[in-house]
């Protein structure tokens, strides 16, 4: 069975954004929220400022914190290690939400359970690709078997080197890195949702 | 801007998942479990240690009166702590759910609502069981009663047993909020060395107070008891003194935990951790119960104040 991952090569993303408009379209995911994102974090100043565009997600970790807090067992590990959240199984106790390091787990208002990327299980399920990988004008992301010595994922991560979003928590994320600028420190207070009670209303 | 290995299980992220009823459940809890299990200290011992209570209540005399109060108090403060929950997950039939999925006890948090579920139906049983030996005696001390047979076979077993297992359900649901806290980015704090024993000690404590004042009415019910009381109140306040300052030198520096602690001292949270934790929970009962401990105000006063700081502890250790 293949071990499904995914690598972000963040010296080609753009911040374009087209990936989280791709998620949001693909699962209707509510204002506010957000499966995937993209964190834009400035560097330095003038004139040795710097912008990166880091896109995140659910991480998918070997070590899923949001798995061992689900008490009624909503969250589960597929064969192929997506780990996704079973809607009717939920009873919205928030826990995973409060144990995720990345904050990557979101409740929603209209369906009133907790939800999260779940690397388009139902689109790699068919053999296609998620759809912000699908979107992604730059090919940034590359999804695909890490165990499979020959795929494109592994022999990027091989020739490139890799990191992972908050290494110090422990988790292994099946989300990879190319960092050549080093990024991700930067992020390593932020989680996935963002704060948009400053934004414009929607309607 | 904080170190990065530092700031992975701070709580800097804006979308925290628990409101109001969940901070409220986790300070609250603690009374229901101080209060069974101050009862049931209190029965265990002989009548003349230095316990708040007027006699052992498991035995004869006015024990029973405060068993009585307290055990309703306990069942209505469990209902209160199950509404909450309830109000929490949005649902009744998802509280149901807590309580009846079983698969994965790794996840502390359904624990809580077991725990609430088993204790109440064991004080139901208990609460059977006074009223039905007040009825007993009753009926022995009236015309035609004879002496009060002893329980024997099962009954004796399970009179003998339920103390022991509502001390134990009470003080695993006095600890266990520490261990579903520690395994989140919320509560920094929760996942320090001191975190278990600060919940204990405040739930003893905030069953300490609750007892203090149960005994109010009838007044002077109790005044026989009342240096055992105090005595038992501030050796309680000196071993949590001495927890607190434990646990907070325990914490080290360049951890998650620390920037909370900051938080408490010199941040945000200092006014409520000086002046509710530290001033109305040790200071004002320390002070009243030992300058003016002999007057009749002085233990309710006292009893207030720990109530207070020991509710305000628990809800930092949760937000901080």
């Amino acid at each position: 069975m293949a071990r499904l991952g995914m690598l972000i090569d963040l010296s080609t993303c753009i911040g374009c954004h087209a990936c989280s408009v791709a998620c949001k379209a693909e699962f209707d995911v509510p204002l506010g929220v957000f499966r995937d994102t993209v964190r834009t974090v400035e560097e330095g100043q003038y004139p040795k400022a710097a912008k990166h565009f880091v896109p995140v997600l659910c991480n998918h970790c070997e070590d899923a914190p949001c798995l061992d807090a689900c008490p009624t067992g909503a969250i589960t590990r597929l064969e192929n290690g997506e780990v996704v959240i079973e809607e009717g199984d939920c009873n919205l106790n928030r826990f995973c939400m409060a144990a995720c390091p990345y904050d990557a787990i979101y409740e929603d208002p209209e369906k009133n359970v907790a939800q999260k990327c779940t690397f388009c299980e139902h689109r790699t399920a068919d053999g296609r690709q998620p759809a912000c990988v699908d979107a992604c004008p730059t090919g940034c992301r590359i999804f695909g078997d890490l165990d499979d010595p020959d795929s494109r994922i592994s022999v990027t991560a091989r020739e490139n080197g890799t990191d992972v979003w908050k290494p110090e928590a422990g988790t292994r994320p099946r989300v990879l890195y190319v960092d050549p600028r080093r990024a991700l420190p930067l992020i390593a207070a932020d989680g996935v949702q963002m704060d948009t009670g400053a934004d414009l209303a929607g309607e | 801007m904080p170190e990065p290995a530092l700031a992975a299980q701070i709580t800097p992220m804006e979308n925290v998942p628990w409101g109001a009823p969940l901070a409220l459940y986790f300070t609250l809890i603690g009374l229901p479990s101080g209060l069974t299990l101050i009862l049931w200290w209190r029965a265990a011992r002989p009548a003349t240690a230095a316990v708040p209570g007027a006699s052992p209540g498991g035995g004869g005399g006015e024990g029973w009166r405060l068993d009585w109060r307290a055990h309703w108090t306990v069942l209505a403060l469990l209902t209160a702590a199950g509404a909450l929950l309830v109000t929490d997950l949005g649902r009744p039939e998802r509280f149901f759910l807590m309580l009846t999925a079983f698969g994965n006890w790794d996840s502390p948090i359904s624990l809580g609502a077991k725990l609430i579920a088993v204790k109440s139906a064991l004080l139901a049983l208990a609460l059977y069981l006074l009223w039905d030996l007040l009825w007993a005696r009753r009926r022995a001390a009236g015309p035609g009663g004879g002496p009060l047979p002893a329980a024997r076979g099962p009954a004796r077993a399970v009179d003998r047993a339920l103390p022991w297992l509502l001390g134990a359900a009470s003080a695993a649901l006095a600890v266990y909020p520490a261990a579903v806290l520690a395994r989140t980015w919320v509560s920094p704090l929760a996942a320090t060395p001191g975190a278990a024993l600060l919940y204990l000690l405040t739930a003893l404590l905030m069953g300490g107070a609750a007892v203090q004042l149960l005994l109010l009415w009838p007044p002077g019910g109790a005044a026989a008891e009342d240096p055992a009381r105090r005595r038992f109140t501030l050796g309680l306040l000196t071993v949590y003194a001495a927890a607190l300052f434990f646990a907070g030198i325990s914490v080290a520096d360049g951890t998650p935990a620390r920037e909370s602690l900051d938080a408490l001292l010199n941040g945000g949270w200092s006014a409520l951790f000086y002046g509710g934790v530290l001033g109305a929970g040790l200071l004002l009962p320390l002070l009243t119960l030992g300058l003016a401990g002999r007057r009749r105000w002085a233990q309710p006063a006292a009893a207030v104040g720990v109530l207070a700081g020991a509710c305000a502890l628990r809800f930092l250790i949760f937000a901080a």
